[in-house]
This record gives structure tokens, C-alpha cells and sequence, in this order.
């Protein structure tokens, strides 16, 4: 089951994830970062690396962030391909203070 | 300890992942409080690069299940009721060297059987080193490894000279084309991908997935070949005709580094697309494509795994498909050849690990796949001690139902190490229990990489759990034997293996390992090892082998067809499906196969896909329950109706554990105990019939 890109990623787009996915299978906009579901293959290396926790597992989808799934599979199908790090939002480290994750 | 000291209680320990997967990933456990807390893929392990996998990323929570084996256990119901008393160690090692002196004495030293599988590839815990000196100094019969790369590693020695040796799969992403050849990388072997993806976007390399089974790794192909199960072999002689027949072949490389290219140019010319096409199932006119590509792309990149000779002619499938290379020239370059097998590159000292002097000359050889014809048919001597670890064969052996009938023998004593229960322990008379990979130390070799592995233990074994190394010690101390090597410690045993003083092990030492986690070979960055000559016993690679002469195989590289292609009409009518039994993708063959692992939940329930056209005229819909059957039994899956295979083809993916299923029998109670050409067991060369399920008057 592939893993989803959730809201926590907007104006953030850290891109930890993006530097440790074994099959590149991230693509992006300006906003966030979106997974091909189609490619993903599960191996769960991104969601420790994430830094404001913006990525799930299926199993642990909470029921008001499950429409995610379609948007992922929807933008990663229309946006570019995004194999390397990149630097972040200039809102990401406050955002991710107002998340509570610093 | 290895790592560092990140504070007082909390500490890094470096180790590496234990499983039959090419990627043998190196990892970091976190410790805090002498708990594991924390399990990561190293950043800086140019394969691994920070990600594990689907089958691993939960491994510290799988080892810490309240379910696993903590003490040694002996059985006090019948064989096959899972009915276990806890008993102390010197009992279990007192019971356990009073069956085997028996069977020595009455038997000798044959009628015991050490039965390993491929749970660990550690050298000192697993294959092929774990006990090999005890069984060695008994006289045991010895135990050969035929569950999996065994045809095809003889078939690629015979044509390069090393069984285990091949392109450095690394190197891919300097390839110009990659062909993916009987493998499914994103599921078995996902840390390879990252070379082939940089081959496709640094180079432009187009990907050629060639794989009867449509897999998710075929779905990211430029070009998909769905070949005909069992005809690769036809497929790389039809794309050396069209190499040759346009002149392209490497008449430098050739005329200096290969033997017996007349006699191939004789051959290849009877196997010209047209004819090929037949044989395969593909388009000609993508077979001449194919080749063009290959004539005119260098380096051009065959990856191969196991899956391409689980069949009849699957040995001399990958002597042909490795002469390819030969042709073109592309084992001069980095980036250029094929990769099988990448153990060759770990130049060990294997006689003085594993010490064969001290095995009696003339011991028989028992193969793994053979188990039930060993267990039922032998009697000079029968097996009478059967010591299984790092094995499920309940799950994973041919012929299920045979199988199950020679555990249940009453007068076979049966040992098992294990972690947790499985299909297999019920028919154990004592089970042991085995220490998982962050408990113990071990050394690893890889089969889809280049570097040598030290796995540090990064937490104290739970419960009672021991080492194999340490059992085997132990064992032998009971066995009242005085052979000071049965002795060795886990360093001992690291030092010896290490002792080769080859110049690839230069600057490999045992200090450098335990301190770095991971260490690359003496050669160079990329390497081409194969530029200069091959070591066969003509110094060339060889098209035309006198040794396979000798051996009684056609010694020139060629097309054996697979058991399935020629049955008798009445056969085929019965049983009109080839059956390809593929890697699952969150199991590694049997282990987390179990129902109610997170791994299998997200499996799901056993499938068999079936092509479109052929359910429609067997008249089978999709989501149905099917039941797969042969002569050998049979198995129930939820039918997957589409275009993952062609016609005439079925596939299930392997390793769900049979007692938890309908029917209680998986994949395996189809396939047949039988030799490939080169040893090997069949696993994808199995006719089978396909019907709706009724399920019995009795509920099964």
C-alpha cells in the first residue's frame, strides 16, 4: 500500500522525503510534494524523515485526511518528477513551529 | 561496539539486513536502555542510501512479538498438533546428542540429514557456513542448497567461469540500456532501481523489462517483452542472430576473450526471429528491435534474478542469455554485461571456514528440494535425524502434501531452530530457539552488491534464544568432540573466512568491518572485472564448454526447453496453465507469510492471475474463488482476471503459509519435485488445471 503526502507538507516541502526514496517516486508544485502510487513501494523511509510528520502509511490514515489519496495520485500524474533535495519554504521552519514539531 | 555514543543511555550499533534479498542493506539500530529502538537504512551505504523495505520496515516490532520462541520446547502431542512442553537446554542438547550418536552408531554418520533453508545469509549464522564443521566431522550427509540460485550459477560458471560473478550491478547507471531480464526490481531487489533510474535519466537509457508476469516493475518499462515462460534461452540466441547477421558483433573481444564462437554462429542461425517469435510468444518484428538496440547501445546492462530459471532449461538459460555480452563486447566496460549473482566478488577463504577435509570422503549429497524423495525413498542409509534451521519447508518446499507426509514420519527425529512457531515446527520432536538479527553477530556477503557486511548485535538475545554459532558449539561439546575448529568463535570463524589474502581483500579486516558497518572490494570505482579474460579453464569465456561435455550437457550454449512445453496432449488438455510462482511483495519467500503479519495483511489473501481471454473461456470471473490443481494436489486463490499474463499462463505470488489458508495448502502442493537441468528445483514449470472453488460438504 503506498504512502500519502498530507497537509502538513503545504508551505513546508522540506523534501527529507524526496532524499532517501529508493524509486524516486516523488513528484511536486510549488505548494508540496506528492507520491506516484503507482511507483511507491511501500518501504516506509519517508515518513520518519519528514520533519512536520506530513506522511502516512494507509493503515494510519486518520478518516479526515483520506482525501489525500486521490489528490497524490492525481498531482503526481500531472506534476514534474522531483529527485533531489531541495531547499524548503520560507515558511517552513515556522510552520513547522506552529505545528509543534520543533 | 561499533557507531558511536550519542549520549549516556542511548547508542548507535551498525548491522545489516539478514534476509535472501540481493540488497543486504546496512542498517543502524538505535539503542536506549539496552532496548531497540529505533531501526534505519544508512544514509551512507551507497546502496541502501537511508531506505529498507516493505518486508523490513517493521522488523524491531516483528522480533518483539509476545509470540516468539524464548526456550527450548519438546513436543508431547502427535506430530503436527503444535502440543510443546518447556524444557531446559541441557535436556534439549542431551536428547538431542543421544539421537544423533545413535543414528551414527546404528546408521552412520548418513542417516543425518542438517537441513538448512535460507533464512539468514550470514556467513557465520546462515548459509553456508552456520554448523558446516560439525555436520562436516560427523559424517552427515551433506546438504545442498537447491531451493534457488543453484541452475543458474552453475550455468553462468560454466560460460564466465565463476558461478557467482557478474557485472556490479552499481555500474548499471553508466549503461546505455538496461534490460531488467526475469526480474521484478521494485519488489526483490528495489535498492537496484536507483542505478537504472539514473541509467534512464543521465544517459537516456531506455528500460526492457522481459518477464512473463506484468509486474510493477514491467509497468515503468519504455519496452515490455511478456515472454513465454521457460523460452529466454530462445529469446537471447534470436538477439544474438540479429546482432551477428548484421555484422555487429565484437570480432576484437571475441577472437581474444571467448572460445567456440563458430560453432555459437552455427547455432544462432537456426534461431532467427521468425522462428523465435514462435517459440517466445513476441512480436518479430520487437525481437529484431531488441537486438538493434543491443547491437548499437554500449554499454548495454542485462540484470538477472532467480525467477528466469525456476524451470527445466533454466541453468542453460542463463549461459546463454550471459553469452550475450560475449557477442557485443560489453564485459569490457563498466556498466556493460550481466548480473546474477555477486557473491564472487567476496574472494574468501572458503576450505578454511568451512573445513571439507574433515568430511569423510564418499558422503552422499542430499538436495533440499528433494526433501520428500529423501525423507520416504532413501534407505542406505534412511534419514533418521533430520535437524532443520532457517527453514520453513512446510511453507516452502515442493510438493506439499508429500512433504507434509514424510514430517509426519514416526520414526524420524526432527530438530528445529526457530523464532516463531510455523507449519514446520509442529512436526518437530524439540525446537530451539534462535536468536534474530540485532542479538547476535554475523558477516555478510551480498548477491546484488559488491560489499562485505559485519552485523554487530545491538541488544542481548531475549529469553533463553542462543546463535546458531553458539548451539553448534554447544552440540558439539555434548557430542563429547574434541576437533578444536567445531570450537571457533564468531571471530574465529570471521578471521578465518576473511584469511584469504586475496589482493580484492587488501583492505579488508575484521577491525575495519566491525568499525565501518560496510566494506567495498580492492577494485576499482566502477569496476569491469572481466576486461581482461574470464576464469574458466580456458582463460576465455566460453560459448563451447568441454567441462559441460564431460558433465554429459550439450556444451554449446543453447536453447533446453522448460518441462512444460513438452508434456503430452493429454496433459496439456488436463492441466492447459503454466503456473509462474513469482516473490511476493511484502514477504521474503516464507518469513512474514504468516496470517496477521502487517505484511501479509497488506498482501492480502493468496491470488492467481489469469489472462483476460482464457477466463473468459473457461468461463471464470474475476474476485472468484478458484482452486488450482494438478496431480501433486491443490490450492485456493482469489482469481485476478487482466493482462498480467499472457495466455496460457497463470501466476501466484509465494510464501503464505499454508495452514492459516482454505484448504490449508499453498502454491506448493502443485509443484513437482523435480531437477532443473543444473540442479535447481521447478517452481515455474508446473502445468496446472483451474476451477471455481466448491468448498467441501466438511467446510475445507
Amino acid at each position: 500500500m503506498p504512502v500519502v503526502v498530507t497537509d502538513n507538507c503545504q508551505k513546508c516541502k522540506f523534501t527529507e522525503c524526496v532524499a532517501v526514496c529508493p524509486v524516486s517516486c516523488f513528484h511536486h508544485d510549488d505548494e508540496m510534494v506528492y507520491v506516484d502510487p503507482v511507483l511507491c513501494i511501500d518501504c516506509r523511509a519517508c515518513l520518519p524523515a519528514c520533519p512536520v510528520m506530513a506522511i502516512y502509511d494507509l493503515d494510519d490514515l486518520p478518516e479526515d485526511k483520506r482525501h489525500w489519496i486521490a489528490i497524490n495520485a492525481e498531482r503526481s500524474a500531472l506534476c514534474p518528477s522531483i529527485i533531489e533535495k531541495c531547499e524548503p519554504s520560507p515558511y517552513a521552519s515556522q510552520r513547522r513551529q506552529d505545528l509543534g514539531y520543533s | 561496539m561499533t557507531g558511536s555514543l550519542a549520549s549516556q543511555e542511548e547508542r548507535i550499533v551498525h548491522g545489516c539486513c539478514p534476509l535472501d534479498c540481493p540488497d543486504t542493506c546496512g542498517w543502524s539500530i538505535t539503542v536506549r536502555d539496552g532496548k531497540a529502538v529505533k531501526l534505519e537504512g544508512r544514509k551512507d551505504h551507497p546502496v541502501t542510501a537511508g531506505a529498507l523495505c516493505a518486508k523490513m520496515n517493521q522488523y524491531l516490532d516483528y522480533i518483539q512479538q509476545p509470540d516468539r520462541i524464548l526456550y527450548p520446547l519438546k513436543r508431547v502431542g502427535p506430530k503436527g498438533s503444535h502440543r510443546f512442553e518447556r524444557i531446559t537446554w541441557d535436556e534439549a542438547l542431551t536428547e538431542i546428542a543421544s539421537r544423533i550418536q545413535d543414528a551414527r552408531e546404528t546408521y552412520g554418520g548418513q542417516a543425518i540429514w542438517p537441513y538448512y533453508g535460507v533464512g539468514s545469509f550470514g556467513l557465520l549464522q546462515g548459509l553456508h557456513g552456520s554448523g558446516r564443521r560439525l555436520w562436516n566431522v560427523l559424517g552427515a550427509s551433506n546438504h545442498l542448497a537447491t531451493i534457488c540460485s543453484i541452475a543458474g550459477g552453475i550455468g553462468t560458471g560454466f560460460t564466465i567461469g565463476d558461478n557467482r560473478m557478474g557485472l556490479d550491478p552499481e555500474t548499471i547507471a553508466l549503461s546505455k540500456l538496461v534490460i531488467l531480464w526475469g526480474t521484478n526490481t521494485l519488489s526483490t531487489n528495489s535498492h537496484t532501481w536507483k542505478f537504472v533510474d539514473r541509467a534512464r535519466r543521465n544517459n537516456g537509457a531506455p528500460l526492457v523489462v522481459i518477464d512473463p508476469v506484468k509486474t510493477r516493475t514491467a509497468a515503468q518499462a519504455d519496452h515490455y517483452f511478456q515472454i513465454r515462460p521457460g523460452t529466454d534461452a530462445a529469446l537471447a540466441l534470436g538477439l544474438m542472430n540479429v546482432i551477428v547477421s548484421s555484422g555487429r558483433e565484437d570480432r576484437e573481444f571475441i577472437d581474444a576473450h571467448t572460445l567456440g564462437f563458430d560453432q555459437l554462429k552455427d547455432r544462432i542461425s537456426e534461431f532467427d526471429p521468425a522462428r523465435v517469435a514462435d517459440i517466445t510468444g513476441l512480436d518479430e518484428k520487437d525481437i529484431r528491435w531488441l537486438g538493434e538496440k543491443i547491437a548499437s547501445s554500449r554499454p548495454t546492462a542485462i540484470k538477472m534474478l532467480m525467477g528466469v530459471q525456476r524451470h527445466s532449461g533454466g541453468g542453460m538459460a542463463v549461459r546463454t542469455i550471459t553469452c550475450i555480452p560475449g557477442i557485443t563486447g560489453d564485459w569490457r566496460y563498466p556498466g556493460g554485461g550481466v548480473s546474477y549473482d555477486t557473491r564472487g566478488y567476496f574472494k574468501a577463504n572458503w576450505q578454511k571456514f568451512y573445513r571439507d577435509d574433515l568430511r569423510p570422503a564418499g558422503t552422499r549429497t542430499l538436495s533440499m528440494t528433494r526433501l520428500a524423495d529423501n525423507l520416504l525413498d532413501l534407505d542406505s542409509p534412511p534419514v533418521k535425524v533430520l535437524f532443520l534451521w532457517m527453514a520453513n519447508p512446510m511453507a516452502s518446499n515442493p510438493d506439499q502434501n508429500r512433504v507434509r507426509q514424510a514430517l509426519e514420519r514416526s520414526d524420524l527425529f526432527t530438530v528445529a531452530v526457530e523464532q516463531f512457531h510455523t507449519d514446520t515446527t509442529a512436526y518437530a520432536d524439540i525446537v530451539l530457539p534462535g536468536t534474530a538479527q540485532p542479538e547476535h553477530a554475523d558477516l555478510h556477503l551480498a548477491y546484488g552488491h559488491v560489499y562485505l557486511s559485519w552485523n554487530e548485535p545491538a541488544i542481548a538475545p531475549p529469553g533463553e534464544c542462543l546463535p546458531h554459532t553458539e548451539i553448534f558449539r554447544r552440540l558439539a561439546r555434548y557430542l563429547g568432540l574434541k576437533e578444536p575448529c567445531l570450537y571457533a568463535s564468531d571471530d574465529e570463524l570471521a578471521i578465518d573466512v576473511l584469511s584469504s589474502g586475496h589482493p580484492w581483500l587488501a583492505d579488508t579486516s575484521l577491525e575495519r568491518l566491525k568499525r565501518e558497518g560496510f566494506v567495498r572490494p580492492a577494485i576499482p570505482t566502477p569496476a569491469a572485472v572481466f576486461s581482461n579474460g574470464f576464469p574458466t579453464p580456458s582463460g576465455k569465456l566460453e560459448f563451447y564448454s568441454e567441462r559441460m561435455a564431460l558433465q554429459g550437457h550439450d556444451p554449446l550454449a543453447g536453447y533446453t526447453l522448460p518441462a512444460h512445453l513438452r508434456q503430452s496432449d493429454t496433459e496439456t488438455a488436463l492441466h492447459p496453465f503454466v503456473l509462474i510462482t513469482p516473490a511476493s511483495h511484502h514477504f521474503a519467500n516464507s518469513m512474514f507469510g504468516r496470517k496477521g503479519t502487517k505484511q501479509q495483511v497488506r498482501e492480502g489473501q493468496p491470488t492467481l492471475m489469469m489472462n483476460t481471454d482464457d477466463a473468459a473461456q473457461a468461463d471464470l470471473t474475476d474476485g472468484s474463488l478458484v482452486e488450482v490443481f494438478n496431480r501433486r494436489g491443490s490450492f485456493i486463490a482469489r482469481l485476478v482476471v487482466g493482462c498480467s499474463v499472457g495466455r496460457g499462463v497463470v501466476a501466484a505470488p509465494k510464501g503464505f503459509w499454508p495452514g492459516g489458508l482454505v484448504g490449508r495448502s499453498n502454491v506448493n502442493a502443485v509443484i513437482e519435485e523435480r531437477d532443473s537441468d543444473m540442479l535447481g528445483a521447478v517452481y515455474s514449470d508446473c502445468r496446472v488445471g483451474v476451477r471455481t472453488y466448491e468448498p467441501k460438504p466438511d467446510g475445507l
